[in-house]
């Protein structure tokens, strides 16, 4: 209940050198080849894969050597290439999700990379959560949320 | 912090206090299938990044969560998202670095839907979601 939606979002900027439409392709369609799955996932070192099903309604899902092992998050909005959004509960129940939005926006230089994660507010029970959390991560956007309320 | 939290053990300790409430080492021992010296190890690690706290009863140390860490946390939560994209950046200058002149606007036709996005989004995200958001919450 105290946690409202005054709750700042977290906001990160990166400018690659690329077009929009490649930016986004690589963003999206080939998420494996970049992202840090030893270190940021819910399997760690387990994790094989992660995969971003490209259409709104699409998951995003990590692997291991025997295939799916959870859901990240569900495509929400799907404009390539300049937004992609996505709800975001690595290990969680998805009515908790946050929500997290990647803007592409060409710049001399490139595309500048937006991404805003916000909708920690979304949480029922905020604080006092309670229910089964199994990955690190709830346990840190948990806090997140405990520090910013 | 990373560190701290970068293993599935310790994440499982964390976790149990959450739910459990301050736990002795007997009890997180039930819990999480690792021996109690290990349990003891990991709690060591986790009160030196200030996310576990504990106080003597009896014969025995009750450990707790100890939110004097939250900062840190706060920093690690930023550092994920700035990882992820410095690694997102990193690997499109791999791979685009040889033909970074390329493509830029040659297939971006619409040019002003990029104007139009940039001026309208951030009004409609802050606006309208919160408004939506605190109806949901009754």
């Amino acid at each position: 209940m105290s946690i409202n939606q005054e709750i700042a979002p977290l906001v990160k900027t990166v400018v690659v050198p690329a077009s929009p439409e490649r930016a986004f392709e690589l963003f999206t369609a080939e998420m494996a080849a970049w992202w840090p799955l030893v270190t940021h996932s819910v399997g760690l070192e387990k994790a094989t894969d992660v995969r971003l099903e490209g259409a709104v309604g699409g998951r995003i899902v990590e692997y291991d050597k025997d295939g799916p092992t959870c859901y990240w998050g569900t495509v929400s909005d799907w404009d390539p290439p300049q937004t992609v959004s996505f709800t975001w509960h690595p290990g969680n129940d998805p009515k908790q999700a946050g929500h997290v939005t990647v803007t592409f926006r060409p710049v001399d230089e490139g595309t500048e990379v937006v991404l805003t994660h916000r909708g920690w507010e979304r949480r029922p029970d905020g604080v006092q959560a309670r229910a089964g959390y199994d990955s690190g991560w709830d346990y840190v956007l948990d806090f997140y949320v405990t520090s910013t309320g | 912090m990373l560190d701290a939290l970068g293993d599935p053990t310790r994440r499982a300790i964390l976790d149990t206090l959450r739910r459990q409430g301050p736990s002795s080492v007997a009890v997180l021992a039930d819990r999480v299938p690792v021996s109690r010296p290990a349990i003891s190890q990991h709690l060591k690690v986790l009160g030196l990044a200030g996310l576990v706290d504990h106080e003597p009863q009896g014969t025995r140390n009750i450990y707790r969560i100890d939110r004097s860490g939250l900062a840190e946390v706060r920093d690690w939560l930023d550092q994920f998202w700035g990882d992820a994209l410095d690694a997102f950046a990193e690997h499109v200058r791999r791979i685009e670095g040889t033909t970074e002149t390329e493509g830029t606007r040659s297939t971006e036709d619409r040019g002003t839907r990029s104007t139009e996005d940039g001026g309208t989004r951030s009004t409609e995200d802050g606006g309208g979601r919160s408004t939506r958001e605190s109806e949901e919450g009754r």
